[in-house]
């Protein structure tokens, strides 16, 4: 097995910053690690390229089963609307094993003194063996259950357990299905603010619609979490529907006609109908994966409610 | 300590009228440098390079440079070895042939006393004798010997030198003994013990940074420092210095040496003056200062551990015991940590842990003094933490101060960013290399970046009981994988005030 050459990438490097960068760029912001098997790396990269010209990074793509070992660097810059670069630093190293996954190999390539973030795409069932490198080299591991494939409530009911299990060992994770859920929980939370919060009393039932089954346990999590302290007997229901349709939550007080909705519009804004039958349109907080990651680079923290949310699944 | 190298503004006693106010360069008088193990490592990596770039730089006047060994060299094969040192620092030499021909050799035995008498007539009449012994610390006792026995002594009249490198023993008996031996013959303003770190620039700029800046020395105590951690990291092995490694190991070769004079240059009051005895003083009172570890808290306070077979910068290598010359079962340790205690008004409380180990993930050497956190989080949404200030000693010499600072954007979030400086980028000049400024001081007679005797004797006094510790196995052998910080027991150290140890 061939490993990288270190100090021959890092020189690599600084030369192909070098010639990509004209004028002055930003400062490193992070380092984001990118685990994912050979055939699947290019959709891992997607993602993370929604990143470019957003927030500078090294980016370490590290591929596992590959046709044969490499290893390279390349940059690539875009200019922010201050004239400046805002460049990625694009470390690949591919393996014909899993040796590309070891920490051991890559560590080094980190940059110091910035905060690391790791996407795992090497599924849910292989995060536990994700050990020294996920506790000691990480600040926060990325994941995102929504993209391997459908989900049935088996396959909900294992992802909430590995994840519970592993959070006590792995350290704290990110969960883009939940990030991206944040517009349609801030949109439901809307509608109990003010006056409306005494509604909360007499909530009975919910049903929740979407596309993906993981995403809506999740948002049933978090209502069971949150509404746990008003004592409330809730019964929480999710139903998938057609992928052409947004999220929507039926909210049901005393009876089937007593009820407030929210549906989210393929606009990005959301349409609140309160229990009194007024409605409102509402701005929601953009949650495209690009602002997701830019918000993670910049404070890659864990969101304490989503344990809380993944407890009640 | 603080001048940049080699000028000083002198003083007004100096009775010259006309150099007032002149930034005229120290200068050594006219002397005669003498290498011991002029053939070895040493002499050809650092002393040579350093010492031609204080001839380039005009520091030196009335010189000459002596090699004296065993190899049957010329003056000739001597200079060639120069030349070969002095061009694989710096290529651009061209023509060295007046440098050179001021370097002449002496071949002979330290057992010797007609070579010690060749010796003398070399370096004739007039000139100061600046002895570096650049050789295993068991020929430092003959050859102080044979130096005092050629008219090279406290009780001649020549002026004489003699600058011994580390270790100054291996325990506080043998220092000791060491100290005695050298002071019959010498006196203590005479010997230089080198500690190279002292020269590098970042280690002499903490002086700067705490005693020229008004701002942070408010809060350099226990109020507002959380702990302070000092880190000397290695990805290099043993190499080739397995038999001197196998009888010392990490805590006698780094840990009694580099890691206190760096504990103590952050952690002392300032002196009343920057001459040598003012500074080194201070120093003194941090390690008379410093908590002994009872036996029973050594588990506690103390972590030592032997790398294996691992992964270091992109190449496998062998684990220590594999290493060529190291006993299949040694119990060095190439890793050693400390959790120590400075019992003073303005430490009493405050966690100073220090690591030093070989095959570490990177070369890293700092300290990171961390600051209490805010008593209030009003801003709970961000990357943040305590700020840190960090001296950077290398790579990449400079200094780091880490503020937690409002995200842009709507929200209140924070992140922890830094401000930094880098020698390398900051000044329009080069930082010199360590041994340039030591040797400079040396051939000065300014003791101020050297360690005296009592200050050595202090630090074995701490070390003695550890190491003795360790020897009896109260402390396991732990092990770590070559390419890992450590051992993982070494995480309890920090651990035990609910931190962590700052990723390398």
């Amino acid at each position: 097995m061939s490993y990288p050459d270190i100090k021959h990438m890092e020189q690599e490097l600084r030369a192909a910053l070098q010639e990509t960068a004209a004028g002055s760029t930003r400062a490193m912001s992070a380092s984001l690690a990118i685990l994912s098997e050979y055939q699947h790396a290019e959709q891992a990269d997607t993602l993370v390229d929604t990143l470019m010209g957003r927030r500078p990074v090294r980016v370490l793509h590290l591929r596992g089963n590959a046709p044969s070992f490499s290893s390279r660097a390349a940059a690539r810059c875009a200019m922010d609307r201050q004239s400046r670069g805002v460049c990625f630093e694009d470390i690949y190293i591919e393996s014909t094993g899993t040796e590309a996954y070891e920490g051991r190999v890559w560590g080094s390539l980190l940059v110091r003194e910035l905060p690391v973030l790791l996407l795992w795409k090497l599924g849910i069932e292989q995060l536990a063996s994700c050990t020294y490198d996920c506790t000691e080299r990480v600040d926060l591991i990325l994941i995102d259950p929504s993209s391997e494939g459908s989900h049935d409530t088996d396959s909900v009911e294992r992802f909430r357990d590995i994840l519970l299990e592993v959070s006590e060992e792995t350290g704290p994770f990110c969960d883009l299905a939940w990030e991206k859920s944040l517009s349609f929980r801030y949109a439901l939370s809307r509608l109990f603010e003010g006056d409306q919060a005494q509604n909360l009393k007499e909530l009975q039932k919910v049903v929740l619609t979407g596309i993906d089954l993981w995403t809506l346990h999740l948002l049933a999590g978090w209502l069971r979490s949150r509404l746990n302290t008003q004592e409330l007997s809730l019964d929480i229901q999710v139903q998938t529907t057609d992928p052409s349709l947004m999220e929507q939550a039926f909210l049901y007080f005393n009876s089937d006609s007593d009820k407030a909705s929210v549906c989210m519009n393929k606009d990005g804004r959301g349409h609140l109908v309160f229990r009194d039958a007024s409605t409102r349109d509402i701005s929601l907080p953009e949650q495209s994966p690009a602002l997701i990651l830019e918000r993670l680079i910049d404070a890659p923290l864990a969101d304490p409610l989503y344990r809380e949310a993944l407890k009640m699944i | 300590m603080f001048e940049s190298k080699p000028y000083r503004i002198l003083q007004s006693m100096n009775t010259n009228p006309l150099a007032e106010g002149l930034p005229l360069r120290r200068r050594p008088r006219p002397f005669s440098l003498i290498v011991f193990g002029a053939s070895g490592d040493l002499a050809f990596r650092k002393l040579f390079p350093a010492f031609f770039s204080l001839y380039k730089e005009g520091a030196l006047d009335d010189w000459n440079l002596i090699g004296f060994g065993r190899r049957p060299w010329s003056d000739e094969d001597f200079r060639s070895v120069i030349e070969r040192s002095v061009k694989d620092s710096y290529p651009r030499e061209q023509d060295l042939t007046v440098f050179l021909s001021q370097c002449s050799y002496v071949r002979g035995d330290i057992d010797d006393d007609a070579s010690y008498a060749e010796l003398a007539r070399n370096i004739g009449q007039g000139r100061e004798a600046v002895f570096y012994l650049s050789v295993p610390p068991e020929q430092y006792m003959p050859i102080a010997d044979g130096l005092s026995h050629s008219g090279f002594s406290k009780d001649s009249e020549r002026v004489s030198r003699i600058v011994i490198e580390k270790p100054f023993g291996r325990s506080g008996a043998e220092a000791a003994e060491l100290n005695a031996f050298l002071l019959k013959r010498f006196d203590e303003s005479s010997i230089f013990r080198i500690d190279h770190y002292l020269g590098k620039e970042t280690v002499q700029n903490i002086a700067v940074f705490r005693f020229g800046n008004a701002l942070f020395e408010p809060v350099w105590n226990s109020r507002y420092v959380s702990y302070v951690e000092i880190t000397v990291s290695e990805s290099v092995g043993v190499e080739k210095r397995a038999a001197y490694y196998e009888k010392s190991g990490a805590l006698r070769d780094m840990v009694q040496n580099h890691l206190f004079q760096l504990l103590a240059l952050v952690a002392m009051e300032a002196p009343s003056s920057f001459s040598a005895d003012a500074v080194r003083d201070e120093k003194l009172k941090i390690f008379r200062a410093l908590r002994p570890i009872p036996d029973s808290l050594m588990p506690e306070q103390t972590v030592r551990a032997q790398y294996v077979e691992g992964l270091v910068e992109g190449s496998i290598v062998p684990s220590y015991r594999d290493e060529a010359g190291v006993d299949p079962a040694s119990m060095t340790e190439t890793y050693a940590a400390l959790k120590v205690y400075i019992d003073s008004w303005r430490w009493s409380g405050v966690p100073f842990i220090l690591r030093t180990g070989k095959r570490m993930p990177r070369r890293v050497s700092e300290i990171a003094v961390h600051f209490k956190e805010a008593p209030l989080k009003l801003f709970p949404q961000g990357w943040s933490s305590g700020n840190k200030l960090v001296f950077r000693i290398q790579p990449e010499e400079g200094l780091t101060l880490y503020l937690n600072t409002k995200i842009p954007g709507l929200s209140d979030r924070s992140r922890m960013v830094s401000m930094d400086f880098l020698y390398g980028t900051g000044f329009g000049s080069v930082s010199p290399d360590a041994y340039e400024r030591l040797i400079l001081d040396a051939l000065s007679a300014d003791g101020t970046l050297y360690t005296r005797r009592d200050e050595v004797e202090a630090c074995w006094a701490f070390i003695d009981p550890i190491r003795a510790a360790w020897d009896k196995g109260k402390v396991p052998l732990n092990f770590y994988e070559a390419g890992r910080p450590g051992p993982s027991e070494a995480g309890l150290l920090p651990g035990s005030f609910d931190k962590k140890w700052r990723r390398l």
